[in-house]
């Protein structure tokens, strides 16, 4: 039987994604974030588009709704970067979800990257995926329990090669 | 008098048994027995299935998986409803049901009857463990024993329900169908069962002489040790031998050879059964043994009628060999010294001055044949020195080197090391300066020689 997983993964929930992604204003309207449908529907694109790039497949509303509703209080976001930064996040967290070895779930790869992000990133991407979540994955691979994102570990903690 | 079968569109057995399910909607497809709606709507079930048991399979932790693991898990969710759907015995019901029932359903029925079939395979497995023929043949116990323990361990009907994980190296005669998951367990266990039980009415030694005629690496080699058996039972009933003993000669194949000779596949097939039903007069098979022997039959007659037109029935009817002939004597090479005392020797054998203190350093230390060899390899000995060295030998300690160093390798001498070439020149420079019958002794030993 020809079942095409990312397809499914990409094209039948998508509706119901993008309907959930929108009701997240409710909230988000509270901290000055909003997101039109047609924002919204980009952003599960993306989803779509990281899943397939990623060899990932998702059933249910994903976590984009749970990256907004995290991130919605960060005070490094608002309006004039927010959707290009929910881009960005959706895509490095199915990139670490993999590098990870799936060794993390999701709600606890959205809260270490929220911890991190405003705390020793400082607001940038960059510095997230990689230097923290890079050494985060590597240490899951090796077997280190998943450490406080504030600690200050990311510069000469156990993850660091030296 | 015969059963009367319904038949259907659908010819169950030109359906895949591993891939039941795929090939039953493909054929269904085909025959415009199921439309592209209800095919639609059963792989909707089927996801919204893969959905759930994916997110059983994250333990609720993550919404995502890899789309290898996906596919796993919708393989093993196929397996599964192909299991509860082959319980129509004719396919066109089980294409109405599909129709008109819900996956979810059979998934649930297939999941139950995979359960039962874990318990039946395990009390099948128990049965045989209860007395498994002894052999030492590496493949048949542990396959038996290990392996089939190894697929419980790890089968997991919930998410790799079509999954084998172990290869079942040792091979069984009759040939089995393409199953998956625990249906091949349970035909392969079925299928060892009764060879088991048939090899049990012969002692292991008989056994293991028989094969040794057959091959001599018996014991390393992936071999059907009831096909043999079986072979010479038939051989020996159609010879006059006695068949517990599976003592075939060569009188007895001299004698097999004019029975069959030029005779046609079938008169050699009612040969072959009417030997069968001579030797269930010697013996007492159980039914389901003798139904797995009249499956084998066929096979065994068609070996037969191959090797008598090639004139190579000894290889079918094999004479047994006594196993002790051609034993290998096991040599170890012993533990090596420690590196740093090891390091001392070299340099004290280097440090001296006249080869008589280097040997002398030499029979002090080393204690066993792996450092010998890395001695005459490390110490920087010239040829002559190697000699003086080897004279002083004993017998086996030139065999295992010449083990190590045969006369004719099968590789270039050229892709040994310097201080290997050296070696082995000196080692020939010396074995040939020794008498003709003393070389052949040592070469005799060192054949007869296994390295562990």
């Amino acid at each position: 039987m020809a079942c095409d997983l990312v397809l499914f993964g990409a094209g039948l929930v998508k509706k119901q994604a993008v309907s959930e992604v929108v009701k997240c204003n409710n909230i988000t309207v509270n901290f000055g974030l909003f997101l039109t449908e047609a924002q919204a529907v980009e952003l599960i694109e993306t989803r779509s588009r990281a899943l397939m790039d990623t060899g990932r497949v998702e059933f249910g509303g994903g976590i984009v709704d749970k990256v907004i509703l995290m991130f919605c209080d960060s005070p490094y976001i608002s309006m004039h970067n927010y959707e290009e930064t929910l881009h960005e996040l959706i895509e490095i967290f199915y990139y670490y979800k993999n590098e990870a070895l799936d060794l993390i779930g999701d709600d606890e790869l959205i809260k270490y990257m929220k911890t991190a992000f405003n705390g020793i990133c400082q607001g940038s991407l960059d510095l997230l995926a990689g230097r923290e979540l890079y050494n985060l994955a590597r240490g899951l691979r090796f077997g280190y329990s998943l450490p406080d994102p504030d600690d200050t570990y990311g510069c000469d903690g156990e993850y660091e090669d030296e | 008098m015969n059963s009367i079968q319904k038949s259907g569109r659908i010819n169950r057995d030109e359906l895949s048994e591993e891939f039941y399910f795929q090939a039953l909607l493909e054929k269904a497809c085909s025959l415009e027995m199921l439309s592209m709606q209800s095919l639609e709507k059963v792989q909707l079930e089927c996801l919204a299935i893969l959905a759930k048991q994916t997110e059983l399979y994250n333990k609720g932790n993550s919404s995502s998986v890899r789309i290898e693991t996906a596919k796993d898990i919708l393989d093993s969710i196929m397996f599964t409803i192909g299991t509860a759907l082959k319980t129509y015995p004719v396919s066109d019901d089980a294409v109405a049901a599909v129709k008109s029932g819900n996956m979810g359903t059979f998934y649930r029925q297939g999941s139950k009857q995979i359960d039962v079939m874990i318990k039946t395979a395990k009390a099948l497995h128990a049965f045989i463990l209860r007395d498994v023929f002894e052999t030492d043949n590496i493949f048949y116990s542990p396959t038996i024993i290990d392996a089939i323990n190894g697929f419980f361990k790890l089968y997991d009907p919930a998410f790799g329900a079509h999954k084998i994980h172990i290869t079942a190296d040792y091979p069984v005669y009759n040939p089995m169908k393409k199953k998956a998951g625990i249906e091949f367990i349970i035909n392969y266990l079925e299928n060892i069962c009764y060879e088991n039980l048939f090899c049990l009415n012969f002692s292991p030694g008989a056994v293991r002489g028989l094969l040794c005629g057959y091959i001599d690496d018996y014991q390393g080699s992936v071999i059907n040790i009831y096909e043999h058996v079986l072979s010479a039972v038939i051989g020996c009933v159609l010879s006059g031998a006695n068949p517990r003993l599976l003592s075939l000669n060569r009188p007895n194949l001299k004698y097999l050879e004019g029975l069959l000779k030029g005779k046609t596949g079938p008169e050699i097939d009612l040969i072959v059964a009417g030997a069968f039903v001579k030797a269930g007069g010697i013996f007492s098979f159980p039914e389901g043994v003798k139904r797995y022997i009249s499956r084998s039959l066929p096979l065994i007659a068609r070996s037969i009628e191959v090797a008598e037109k090639n004139s190579t029935l000894k290889s079918v009817f094999i004479i047994p060999e006594d196993p002790a002939k051609g034993a290998k004597l096991c040599i170890s090479p012993g533990e090596k010294m420690d590196d740093e005392l090891y390091r001392s020797v070299i340099s004290g054998i280097m440090k001296s001055r006249t080869v008589k203190d280097k040997f002398a350093v030499i029979s002090k230390y080393i204690g066993s044949l792996a450092d010998l060899e890395d001695v005459l390899l490390d110490a920087g000995l010239s040829g002559n020195e190697i000699i003086y060295v080897l004279r002083r030998l004993s017998r086996t300690e030139i065999a295992v080197l010449l083990k190590k160093y045969p006369a004719s390798p099968g590789y270039e001498i050229s892709e040994l090391r310097t201080n290997e070439q050296v070696l082995r020149k000196s080692l020939y420079k010396y074995i040939y300066s020794l008498p003709a019958g003393k070389q052949n002794r040592l070469i005799k030993i060192s054949e007869t020689m296994q390295m562990e």
